[in-house]
């Protein structure tokens, strides 16, 4: 079961890494505003710093 | 960069610190890769890139003088450092006593740990700047030599204070923290640059329909050339290719990752720093640079180079934690790595009250943001002071045995100081000081003759030393 939560944290802590980087990119080419950039970027920091350390501790 | 304080990856290795390594415990690539991707992506960074912008670069000499001197500086690693450090399998400070003797070794500590300090200072600034965005206090301008504020005092000592109690006592779980933020902090980095880019795109109404006008904007809006800042040194392209070259100096050609590379099972793993130097000296720099340029192309006569603000703007309140996690977890281990150089010299000392105090000079040295400010010269500076031991090791190894002469010969001769290292590092450093002050050569480029001088006179040194040691010996 633990090792099933791991699993699940690390795919969690990637994801958050994705949409950390994803919201810039859509900047760039215009589709969203640097508010929402902002927020995105809050969540997907809040997520990592939450999900990656049980993920990484698998390793 | 810095460079020069390596995370937990790095601790980790401190066993084996007077013995051959074990087959045993040799490393893979993989881990190569992630140690120097995660390092090289520091809080420095933030002040490294604003001031190429600073000193009034262009946008070509900026990115082929990165894409070259980068390319040295694994070159370096990989036909300097690793050769010796898979052959020999030592510590550097290990090879070095063999070499120098212990007096010197301590010696060479002392200076080390010095420049550690104020380089873990610059470190406690960069954080400091987040810290003036959330409380509103004045902070120090581009050409300030002193403190300007009550609130910017504070603001490093309390950081400072942080980081050093922290440092004494839990280093490994920051080096954990530091671990974990290494990724997350290489995004961030790369998302200041996108948003950077943006923000420039939409400030003008700049087109942008294929690479020719990304680069029409690069050249002529983010890296436009031209007269550096008031106070600053104008770079150009052999400033950019010499500076990202002899940032890590210390490093390669000083010989500091032979402690490193001695767990490497093949000496061309060396080409993993190449990670750490495209992400962090590249990537991130060139970010950096794009906030700052940003900054000016907004109001030229706001010149102050402040990470905290410069996050803020592009990325809000994630952009000021990766100021303060960038500064905090690379300070850390530089404190620390500082107080055992420190410890070295007085064995019996308490680490944890070393540390702490190491800590204090830190702080006291990131009050003053001229460090930060002169952070170019300040990492030139370091890379040349260490350099010549570094020449010392590579003739050690490669040539002592072809002119008659014996490698090792402090611990040969059983002497503590090796009169012709000794001299060999103290003249050398005078050389190149007389070159820069005399001869008009620059710092970011006099460590380039300062090594062949340093190889020469060691040799030269060498043969006259060895001769008359042998004949008292006799």
């Amino acid at each position: 079961m633990k090792n099933v939560l791991r699993k699940i944290s690390g795919i969690i802590g990637l994801a958050s890494l994705v949409i950390l980087l994803l919201p810039s990119v859509l900047f760039l080419f215009g589709d969203l505003s640097l508010e929402r950039v902002k927020w995105m970027m809050l969540v997907a920091t809040f997520f990592w710093f939450v999900f990656a350390p049980l993920g990484m501790r698998e390793r | 960069m810095t460079d020069q304080d390596h995370s937990e990856s790095k601790s980790s290795l401190s066993e084996f610190e007077r013995q051959k390594i074990p087959d045993r415990a040799l490393l893979g690539f993989r881990h190569f890769i992630g140690m120097y991707a995660g390092e090289h992506c520091a809080g420095t960074e933030l002040m490294i890139g604003p001031l190429f912008v600073a000193a009034g670069v262009g946008a070509f000499d900026l990115i082929v003088g990165l894409l070259f001197g980068n390319a040295l500086a694994v070159l370096s690693w990989m036909f300097l450092t690793a050769p010796i450090g898979t052959r020999l399998r030592l510590t550097l400070y290990y090879q070095l006593e063999k070499i120098c003797g212990r007096n010197l070794v301590i010696l060479y500590n002392l200076a080390n740990g010095v420049m550690f300090c104020f380089l873990a200072g610059a470190m406690i600034t960069v954080s400091a700047t987040a810290l003036g965005v959330w409380f509103d206090f004045k902070m120090p301008g581009l050409n300030d030599i002193f403190p300007n504020s009550i609130g910017w005092v504070i603001a490093v000592i309390v950081v400072g204070a942080v980081i050093s109690v922290v440092a004494a006592y839990g280093y490994k779980t920051v080096a954990r923290i530091a671990n974990i933020a290494a990724p997350w902090m290489v995004l961030i980095f790369l998302a200041f640059g996108l948003i950077g880019l943006k923000q420039f795109i939409d400030a003008d109404d700049n087109q942008i329909q294929n690479a020719g006008d990304l680069w029409t904007l690069a050249r002529t809006q983010i890296w436009k050339g031209g007269d550096p800042l008031p106070g600053q040194v104008k770079f150009t392209f052999w400033h950019v290719m010499f500076f990202s070259w002899f940032c890590n100096m210390a490093m390669h050609i000083g010989m500091s990752d032979l402690s490193v590379f001695r767990y490497a099972k093949r000496s061309w793993y060396a080409i993993a720093s190449a990670a750490g130097m495209y992400v962090g000296h590249f990537m991130a720099w060139i970010s950096a640079s794009i906030l700052y340029a940003y900054q000016l192309h907004l109001n030229p006569a706001d010149t102050d180079v402040l990470p905290g603000p410069l996050a803020f703007r592009a990325a809000g309140y994630v952009g000021l934690l990766c100021v303060i996690i960038a500064g905090w977890t690379t300070a850390n281990p530089t404190i620390y790595r500082a107080g055992l150089a420190f410890q070295a010299i007085r064995p019996r000392s308490s680490l944890f009250k070393i540390t702490l105090i190491t800590g204090g000079i830190a702080t006291f040295a990131g009050l003053f943001p001229a460090i930060a400010m002169k952070l170019l010269d300040f990492v030139a500076l370091y890379g040349m002071l260490l350099m010549p031991m570094g020449a010392v090791i590579f003739v050690d190894y490669w040539l002592m045995k072809k002119f008659n002469l014996y490698p090792f010969f402090a611990e040969k001769s059983r002497i503590n100081f090796n009169w012709a290292a000794g001299l060999t590092w103290f003249l050398t450093l005078a050389t190149c000081l007389l070159l820069v002050k005399f001869a008009g050569i620059q710092i970011f480029f006099v460590s380039l003759p300062g090594w062949f001088v340093a190889a020469a006179l060691y040799l030269i040194l060498s043969w006259g030393y060895q001769k008359r040691r042998a004949f008292l010996m006799m």
